[in-house]
């Protein structure tokens, strides 16, 4: 919702949703949200809850890792302190 | 489009006819009672809130029919998902700091000029009520980018 969160977590959806041929309203009625909240998380505007991010690595067959990331200023910040 | 988006975009649609009917109902009301009844804006208030109570009867039947509808697809749970609660604290929050801003702006007011007390009190309530409606819909909005696809 505001720029902090944008840089909070970053995410691959897009490429997963991509690679299985999914829109964002096949994977939403997957999942059981809508679009909305994929096309939200998947612009970084929203963080989801950890049980929607595992429902949408299971439908994308992969892990919760390989989906969101880190983004590398934030990773750095931590190092620091 | 698929049902859900139906609804989604139905919610928005309905939110904002009510809270449009109620500005429009409540606002004319609190406008009479803010003005002197000799005043030309005591009847504006008055058409106002005429023309609102009978927009606010057809937000209502408006209302329920969609309320009607989210059962009939049995979509609650899906529409009122993370997003969508997410959306309505971040609304909350919103209209709460504008009325505690109107809250503030009329207790300076009361020191300078006479306000009548129950008109200024019905103004904090419309406005109470309204504001996070609105802002439910604008953030809504704005966090809609692209439409997905493939």
């Amino acid at each position: 919702m505001n720029a902090r969160r944008v840089s909070l977590l970053g995410n691959h959806l897009k490429e997963y949703r991509a690679r299985y041929s999914l829109t964002q309203q096949q994977l939403a009625e997957r999942v059981g949200v809508t679009r909305k909240t994929i096309n939200t998380v998947e612009n970084a505007v929203f963080i989801p809850s950890t049980v929607l991010a595992l429902k949408m690595a299971q439908v994308l067959e992969t892990t919760v890792e390989n989906l969101f990331f880190l983004p590398a200023a934030i990773t750095n910040d931590q190092a620091v302190n | 489009m698929t049902e859900i988006e139906k609804l989604t975009q139905r919610r928005s649609l309905t939110l904002l006819f009510t809270a449009s009917a109620f500005l429009l109902w409540q606002g004319g009301m609190a406008l009479s009672e803010l003005v002197d009844m000799q005043s030309v804006f005591h009847k504006i208030g008055n058409g106002m809130a005429l023309v609102g109570s009978l927009i606010w009867v057809a937000a209502m039947i408006y209302f329920v029919r969609y309320q009607h509808l989210v059962k009939k697809a049995r979509a609650g749970c899906v529409l009122d998902d993370e997003w969508a609660r997410q959306v309505r604290l971040q609304a909350v929050a919103i209209g709460s700091f504008i009325t505690f801003v109107t809250i503030a702006a009329v207790y300076v007011a009361l020191s300078f000029i006479d306000v009548p007390v129950r008109g200024a009190v019905h103004l904090i309530f419309v406005i109470a009520i309204a504001a996070p409606l609105f802002s439910y819909v604008l953030i809504e909005r704005r966090g809609d980018h692209e439409k997905g696809t493939a």
